[in-house]
């Protein structure tokens, strides 16, 4: 069975998510220099410039919180500092767009095929309508879901 | 109004004035301001509790307020704000305090729309612009105006 390339992305010590080889364009070893931006949402305030762009970054651990076993974490203080760029298609704008997420680590690369397709786990219910589905790597138990990228970075606040 | 028509008339609008405040650079049309007065000569605010103080031009008085980087009204004056930019109101004007002001050329900036994460609809922002590797909040007076009425200490503005 054929499977084809995706990047892992440690959001936080317990959670991994997952987005398409090609949709992860840079990443960002060093803390680049952020810019506030007043009224945005919590999990969404700074923005980082790159390639000429106004890039949104966004920290999911802060969107959608960790709940039991991992709340010790705080992820507003988990000293994440690395920063991986991703571009999708928006289809409001009829273009490519980039967006930026805190991450945990640097992302890992791996292999993903229909036979590793699970269900979305109970306690991931508040990413469901993110997620395009979800996977369970050959030889582990743990689930990661396939980011909707073009819904995280949409403007569903203005709704 | 739609995102480029906004661009388009802050582009045309002529030159902008930085307000460096805390963690974050607002910019507002040249013509949005009033003008610009030393921190040191406010004077005590008048009973509203609001504003942090007021600036005394002859027989009329602009009260003065502090910024978040949220651009929320702050209780107290932060120590390292040195001037004041007076803004236009529909009463006259009233001032911010800064740390720093500064003008730049219209030419200068690289606009931008902000990005769709960003958005909200209480947002005090206009758009967001790129300068010297910075990104730049845009806003004007009639909107800053707008965010310090409804911040629940905005009430001095009404």
């Amino acid at each position: 069975m054929s499977k084809v390339p995706a990047w892992l992305l440690p959001i936080a010590d317990f959670r991994t998510t997952a987005v398409g080889e090609a949709e992860l364009v840079h990443v960002l070893p060093d803390a680049p220099m952020l810019f506030e931006i007043p009224g945005a949402p919590r999990y969404c305030r700074k923005t980082l410039v790159w390639d000429r762009r106004i890039v949104p970054v966004m920290d999911l651990a802060v969107r959608f919180p960790f709940a039991a076993r991992d709340s010790e974490m705080n992820p507003e203080n988990s000293g994440r500092s690395t920063i991986g760029i991703f571009a999708y298609w928006a289809e409001t704008a009829g273009s490519h767009e980039y967006g930026a997420l805190l991450l945990g680590s640097p992302p890992r690369r791996c292999e993903v095929g229909n036979g590793d397709a699970c269900r979305l786990p109970a306690d991931w219910a508040d990413w469901a309508h993110y997620t395009s589905s979800c996977f369970q790597p050959e030889g582990t138990r743990q689930a990661i879901p396939i980011l909707r990228l073009d819904r995280l970075f949409s403007s569903e606040n203005l709704r | 109004m739609t995102e480029a028509n906004t661009i388009t008339q802050l582009a045309q609008s002529g030159n902008f004035a930085a307000l460096v405040l805390d963690r974050m650079e607002l910019l507002l049309p040249q013509s949005d301001l009033y003008g610009l007065e030393p921190a040191a000569d406010m004077i005590p605010a008048l009973g509203d509790s609001v504003s942090i103080g007021q600036f005394q031009q002859g027989d009329r008085s602009w009260p003065c307020y502090a910024l978040s980087a949220d651009l929320a009204p702050l209780p107290q004056k932060p120590v390292d704000c040195r001037v004041a930019a007076l803004i236009k109101h529909d009463q006259g004007a009233y001032g911010v305090l800064c740390k720093q002001v500064y003008m730049i050329e219209a030419g200068r900036l690289e606009l931008r729309s902000i990005p769709e994460a960003l958005r909200t609809r209480s947002s005090p922002l206009l758009a967001l612009a790129l300068f010297d590797g910075k990104v730049l909040c845009v806003s004007s007076a009639k909107v800053l105006s707008s965010r310090l009425r409804s911040s629940p200490q905005g009430a001095a503005l009404s």
